[in-house]
């Protein structure tokens, strides 16, 4: 266990999970003295009828919906956020109401920066640092796909990420009438962000007692649920779990910058068009095994989260690390369809991995160009060999 | 943007589970005015309640409710399911429709509501759990065993309470709630 | 990893934790827009030095923080009468905050003053109950001088009324603090006796939010975490107290048992310790380390399988793997029982192991036989029951408390057994 000679954490929201979560809103909203919400989602959610089953469970309350947006793409840019500020004004609305993942959230936060400081440019350098007081309520519901960033204090708006810890949500709703059915490989895309996440959230320098609380719960719900989702996607049980360790995750990353495998594998995405959690999944056990992941190393806390305690107490103290590390490099093989062991199976052209790398430790700060290019080259080679 | 895509959407009525739930608090308050006058563990809970003392259980924001109370010569009577006039001495609200429909329809106990966070409490919490004894010996008594040990923690046990006492204050507070009295 | 059918979790508390934490109060304030803020403390911790401790530390250059007023008697338990006074004295300075420094009756003290400084009015009483307080209260810095009572996180102030013998609970997630301040100075100089009990006070919030109807997964992890740095620490503090690593990891295995138990609640110890604190006057950690064992016993045919779990956390890992998985739930409440030997031996004899050696400083029992009835009849009015996962009726309580008073294991014969296992 980590206990650093000096932090500070914060968590903000509130979580409400399991049956009958989504009724809850409308006495969460009164406590925050809403009552009129502008809900927001992705097209998915009128396909799937999620989308009226929130509307069904607003019933027998005083929350008037101000309007219902179920068009916001697949990247959050702020055109549409600032017709959807004015259509929150238009409409007297006192809240926001997000539903889905990453870019639809994002697009509510840049929503709600908007319509809760005036003049505010959320694009402007430094936006993050102005904004000095409680936004509007902001209220998110998870779907199976959640990547992990939506209940974290960033919104990555037109490639440009603004952070502060006022952009949390201040609820969030996890309710299993919501976890429509996915994609596998888009289940298996977000559940590997919000392993990233968890497992750089845990091992980092500062990782405190509060955050990793968090982290070890969602690593251990992704481990225990992953493969029973993809098998049966739409299935409640793991669907819920993998949607708590998703919210779960973003609260453990709040106020760490990101790790190298998550900068690398959005760096890469961002130049490749490749999903960017398929490759931190790629990457993950490289960093692990070559201890890029952190200056301290792997921690022994890894294998506790991952195999639970019968395993870790069964393992002898040298051999806990390494265990862990295998593990994780078995668990993620089990997805070896979706998941390739190496780079060079993505067809990612060898100049791309320099390009990464500059890009990630340029919007990290936290490691080296060097650094990056180690472990790009690592899990671009066809052998996983330790050097 | 056409906004006049997006409009406004007013909330509806859950008319089932309304009414379901009205129907049930009704029994339950008229059962509770029997049970007061027939078991000697009801009797004695309401006897430390002071004269004047009301309680009201029911869901949020608007209803449906039950009152019942202890007049100034110390009988308990099932008040209505109108608020209004009333001076409640404790308000024990269920949050919502729904976690209102799982308590009566017996998925969740009522240790597992309150558990889940699903009742806000105003009044005194000593009152307040008073409430519950009394509300779970009389779901003893309205149910059979095979439900009513989903809504109570424990079902009492012969040594707790004798099947015929059980069955024969049963009869007693059935007739009573369906007659009134 | 437990997943249970509904439940809920907040932690919305900012924590600051280090060797030099009270040195960040003016500019926590400043963020919550607060200048003039109250210190309420008790006569115990203004003797040791702490509060001029936070005063000094609170004199950071171009701050525009002054301390408005200090009151520093609060009682060793927190009291109706004394919430009117200290209110009175807040909105005769004009105050807008509080700072709390102390133990459990200190914070619940503040959480109380709080809601009548913010909500107005005369009488507490109006926001008695479960969520009855409905809107945000005024900040409140939180700084726990001992091993702890966790309740710098939790969203409980339980307020005793002496007039009658009963102790009234308010909960609200607007009780919670805004900041809760961690630092190794303030619990440098606590005795190692009260060390003791209320680092059994963290462990049994840990051990019960484990074990209770509300227990999720953020509440289990927290809970573990908590009880791998008590068991750890406490013991080692104890028989060291100058050392201020160990005093920082009690520290936060406190919050982290806060975190836990305020989420997922306590049973069967809280609810017969809080009533025998009610009736007797017996501190609260001391009921607390003296019933834990009990409590877990009560429960073991609802809930043995997590009760053994709780072994890796206390005792390790070496343990935990050599010990059957059907005895661990044995071996997790003899653990407990050995520690409070431990920490009996280690005190001299100043901490306690069962009631019948519980005595005041003139030596009297403070826990007469004849008293347990009552206390049985109490605890039949305390909230925390609602949460244990066995029903507790008041031959239930009696039952174990005489086990208790005389500190022999709970005859499991004895215990009226509902259902066996536990859903969540």
């Amino acid at each position: 266990m980590q206990l650093p000679e000096y932090y500070e954490f914060y968590s903000h929201p509130k979580f409400n999970s399991g049956k009958r979560a989504l009724e809850t809103i409308p006495y969460e909203l009164s406590t925050m003295d809403a009552v009129k919400p502008l809900v927001l989602s992705n097209m998915r959610a009128s396909g799937h009828g999620t989308g009226k089953k929130l509307v069904k469970a607003l019933y027998d309350s005083p929350v008037t919906i101000g309007a219902f947006y179920d068009e916001v793409p697949g990247v959050a840019s702020i055109g549409l956020i600032r017709d959807l500020a004015q259509l929150f004004r238009d409409r007297g609305c006192d809240s926001l109401i997000v539903t889905g993942s990453g870019p639809v959230v994002d697009t509510a936060k840049g929503v709600n920066m908007l319509v809760s400081i005036e003049g505010l440019d959320p694009l402007a350098p430094g936006a993050g640092g102005l904004i000095g007081q409680n936004l509007k309520p902001l209220v998110y519901i998870p779907s199976v796909n959640a990547c992990g960033s939506e209940t974290s204090d960033s919104a990555v708006i037109d490639a440009r990420t603004i952070t502060s810890d006022r952009l949390c949500p201040d609820l969030i709703v996890i309710d299993p009438r919501m976890m429509a059915a996915e994609e596998p490989g888009e289940i298996i895309n977000a559940s590997m962000m919000v392993l990233t996440s968890a497992i750089e959230a845990s091992s980092a320098a500062v990782c405190t007692p509060i955050s990793e609380t968090y982290s070890h719960a969602a690593i251990q719900f992704i481990y225990e649920n992953l493969s029973a989702a993809v098998r049966k996607p739409g299935s409640r049980g793991p669907s819920m779990a993998l949607a708590n360790a998703a919210a779960m995750s973003g609260v453990a990353l709040t106020g760490f910058s990101a790790g190298i495998v998550r900068s690398l594998g959005l760096a890469l995405a961002d130049l490749t068009g490749l999903p960017a959690g398929i490759l931190m999944g790629v990457l993950l056990p490289f960093a692990l095994e070559q201890k890029s992941i952190s200056r301290k190393g792997v921690r022994d806390e890894l294998l506790l989260a991952l195999a639970g305690m019968e395993v870790y107490s069964e393992t002898p103290v040298k051999e806990r690390a390494g265990r862990g590390v295998e593990i994780l490099r078995e668990f993620i093989g089990g997805f070896r369809y979706h998941i390739p062991e190496t780079l060079t199976e993505m067809n990612i052209p060898v100049y791309r991995l320099g390009q990464a790398a500059a890009a990630a430790a340029e919007r990290s700060g936290e490691f080296s160009e060097s650094d990056c290019m180690k472990l790009l080259n690592r899990a671009y080679a066809a052998s996983g060999i330790d050097e | 943007m056409n906004i006049s895509n997006y409009p406004e959407i007013k909330p509806g009525i859950k008319y089932f589970k309304r009414i379901y739930i009205a129907v049930m608090l009704f029994v339950v308050g008229r059962a509770i005015q029997a049970a007061a006058r027939v078991d000697k563990e009801v009797k004695q809970e309401f006897e430390n309640f002071r004269d004047g003392f009301t309680f009201c259980l029911g869901v949020m924001p608007g209803g449906p409710y039950m009152l019942v109370g202890k007049d100034e010569k110390g009988r308990v009577k099932y008040l209505g399911w109108k608020k209004g006039p009333h001076k409640l001495t404790v308000d024990m609200k269920i949050k919502n429709t729904e976690a209102a429909f799982l308590v009566f329809t017996f998925q969740e106990s009522t240790a597992t509501a309150y558990a889940h966070d699903r009742f806000v409490v105003d009044g005194d919490l000593i009152d307040g759990l008073a409430i519950v004894r009394i509300l779970g010996l009389v779901e003893v008594y309205l149910l059979p065993k095979i439900i009513a040990k989903l809504a109570v923690k424990r079902y009492p046990k012969w040594s707790e309470m004798s099947p015929l006492r059980k069955y024969f204050n049963r009869t007693l507070i059935y007739t009573r709630t369906l007659l009134g009295f | 990893m437990l997943l249970p059918s509904y439940y809920e979790f907040c932690v919305r508390v900012k924590t600051i934790s280090g060797h030099r934490a009270l040195e960040k109060i003016p500019g926590a304030l400043e963020k919550l827009g607060a200048t003039c803020p109250m210190i309420i403390t008790d006569k115990g911790v203004a003797g040791a030095g702490l509060v001029k401790l936070v005063s000094s530390a609170m004199k950071s250059k171009g701050t525009n923080v002054k301390t408005g007023a200090v009151y520093d008697d609060v009682p060793a338990d927190s009291d109706l009468k004394v919430i009117k006074i200290v209110t009175d004295l807040y909105r005769k300075k004009k105050c807008d905050s509080i700072i709390a420094v102390g133990g459990g009756s200190v914070m619940d003290t503040a959480k109380g003053v709080n809601i009548l400084a913010s909500m107005g009015g005369d009488d507490i009483m109006d926001y008695a109950g479960s969520n009855a307080v409905k809107e945000k209260l005024k900040p409140l810095i939180a700084i726990p001088t001992t091993s702890g009572t966790g309740s710098e996180v939790t969203l409980v102030a339980v307020i005793a009324d002496h007039e009658n013998n009963v102790k009234i609970p308010f909960t609200s997630y607007f009780l919670l603090p805004d900041v809760a301040v961690l630092d190794s100075r303030m619990t440098r100089t606590l005795p190692p006796v009260i060390t003791a009990f209320t680092g059994m006070d963290a462990m049994t919030h840990a051990c019960e939010a484990y074990n209770c109807l509300g227990k999720n997964p953020l509440s289990d992890t927290t809970a573990l975490s908590a009880i791998r740095l008590i068991s750890r620490n406490l013991l080692r503090v104890v028989k060291k107290p100058g050392d201020l690593d160990g005093r920082l990891a009690l520290a936060n295995g406190a919050i982290l048992a806060g975190m836990a138990f305020s989420n997922s609640m306590v049973g069967l110890v809280h609810n017969l310790g809080h009533a025998t604190g009610g009736v007797c006057g017996v501190p609260h950690g001391i009921c607390m380390s003296i019933l834990l064992p009990y409590g877990l016993e009560y429960n073991l045919h609802r809930t043995a399988n997590l009760t053994g779990e709780l072994l890796f956390a206390l005792a390790g890992e070496e343990v935990y793997a050599a010990t059957p998985k059907k005895e661990r739930a044995e071996a997790a409440i003899a653990y407990i029982r050995q520690m409070n030997q431990d920490l009996h031996d280690a005190t001299g004899g100043g901490h306690a192991r069962f009631f019948n050696e519980v005595k005041n400083r003139d030596g009297d029992l403070m826990v007469p036989k004849d008293k347990l009835p009552d206390i049985a009849r109490t605890a039949m009015g305390d909230g925390a029951k609602i949460y244990n996962p066995e029903e507790i009726s008041y031959r239930d309580g009696l039952m174990v408390m005489e086990h208790a008073w005389e500190g022999i294991p709970l005859n499991l014969k004895k215990v009226s057994k509902g259902r066996r296992g536990q859903k969540f």
